[in-house]
């Protein structure tokens, strides 16, 4: 799917001595550390509502090894896609293709934080939240980067269970196992994920088509994907009915979850009836949420959701640490 | 003649200021975070055997 042009937009940074000028700056921008803290935060609230105790100084080694994973398979998916990423505004800035180091040096540093995150959550933990994490670490660089997300408008769909495993890994760390809460929370950002990214999608269609990824809105159209926004927020409305059923929710969960989701419907009610993502002149904006008139609702939705997803895990964990205290 | 100490690496290529800035960050780097995970892997193997029962001798 992608341009074989886009090879060459990516200079590999060897210098006359060959030695790299990577700072460690530059290793920890590759961890995408802005993805990490909503990893970190969906984890840590997996740990909170899973039933049993365990030691803090284990939970907060689990959520490290958690974190260290999460920045893993971000570097590996820059290492992958330092091509791609060197034709979008968004990502061009990346260590990779800004030229402040090599690809191999990315790879590297992937592989062993992978090995390292995976063997500190066995230690810390058990092996069934470690072989959860591995997984989640596969399934992000081989199955979403590698094949998926240059192969099928529905990448991110499929893609998105990357995401959502965290909280079932933080859950199986406290646990040790994988229950129908725990498969509730994945669910919640499974069904989370579409409207997020194909909000941002609509306002970066330039981005993505200039790289030759199939998002939604470059294979169907703008208005095909509005419309599957609107419908995955009804969705993901009654995905969140499910912790209320099985007990794990209480009235916070109730309330927050009332509000938040109101609020996502109407948000992606309102990006159905825009014309977001129909712009003439298919140039983005650099910022993640600079947009041009008309693109605005896209850009609201994709803000509000981040909220969201905070808001909704941190109910749930507010409420399963009340119960814990009282 | 070439000079036998002048020629012990072919082709070399003095590395610039910045590179070399760059690589003592890095082996810095890379040496406090192999430190922390040797303790932190010590660590939880104390914590992990003293949850279990384990005993350490005084």
């Amino acid at each position: 799917m992608t341009d074989p042009s886009t090879a060459q937009a990516y200079n590999p940074p060897h210098g006359e001595a060959g030695l790299s000028v990577a700072e460690p700056r530059d290793f920890y921008a590759l961890m995408k550390p802005r993805v990490m803290t909503l990893v970190v935060f969906t984890a840590w609230a997996g740990l909170v509502c899973a039933p049993g105790q365990m030691n803090l100084f284990l939970a907060a080694a689990s959520i490290l090894c958690i974190a260290v994973g999460a920045g893993a398979s971000a570097a590996l998916n820059m290492w992958y896609e330092a091509d791609t990423d060197a034709l979008m505004s968004r990502t061009k800035t990346r260590p990779l293709p800004a030229g402040k180091m090599d690809r191999s040096s990315a790879l590297g540093f992937g592989i062993i934080l992978s090995a390292l995150s995976v063997l500190g959550l066995a230690i810390a933990s058990n092996y069934v939240a470690a072989g959860l994490l591995a997984f989640t670490i596969f399934f992000y660089a081989v199955i979403y980067t590698m094949w998926l997300k240059r192969s099928t408008p529905q990448n991110i769909v499929i893609g998105g269970a990357a995401g959502a495993f965290p909280p079932m890994v933080g859950w199986a760390a406290a646990s040790g196992d994988i229950t129908i809460d725990s498969t509730l929370l994945f669910l919640i950002i499974f069904m989370w994920t579409p409207p997020h990214f194909w909000a941002l999608a609509l306002y970066k269609t330039g981005d993505y088509h200039k790289a030759g990824i199939p998002m939604m809105p470059n294979v169907k159209g703008a208005k095909s994907t509005r419309l599957q926004i609107f419908v995955y927020a009804l969705i993901l409305a009654v995905t969140c009915i499910g912790p209320i059923v099985t007990g794990l929710g209480g009235p916070i969960y109730m309330l927050v979850a009332l509000v938040l989701n109101l609020g996502f419907i109407a948000l992606a009610y309102k990006v159905w009836q825009s014309r977001a993502g129909e712009r003439a002149d298919a140039a983005d904006e650099a910022g993640l949420y600079d947009v041009t008139k008309g693109d605005r609702a896209a850009r609201n939705l994709f803000a509000f959701s981040i909220i969201y997803l905070f808001a909704m895990f941190g109910a749930l964990s507010a409420e399963s640490l009340i119960r814990s205290f009282s | 003649m070439n000079n036998p100490h002048e020629s012990k690496l072919d082709g070399y290529v003095e590395p610039t200021q910045q590179q070399l800035t760059a690589r003592k960050r890095r082996n810095y780097a890379i040496g406090g975070l192999l430190a922390a995970f040797c303790i932190l892997v010590f660590a939880l193997m104390v914590v992990k055997i003293k949850s279990m029962g384990g005993q350490f001798p005084s």
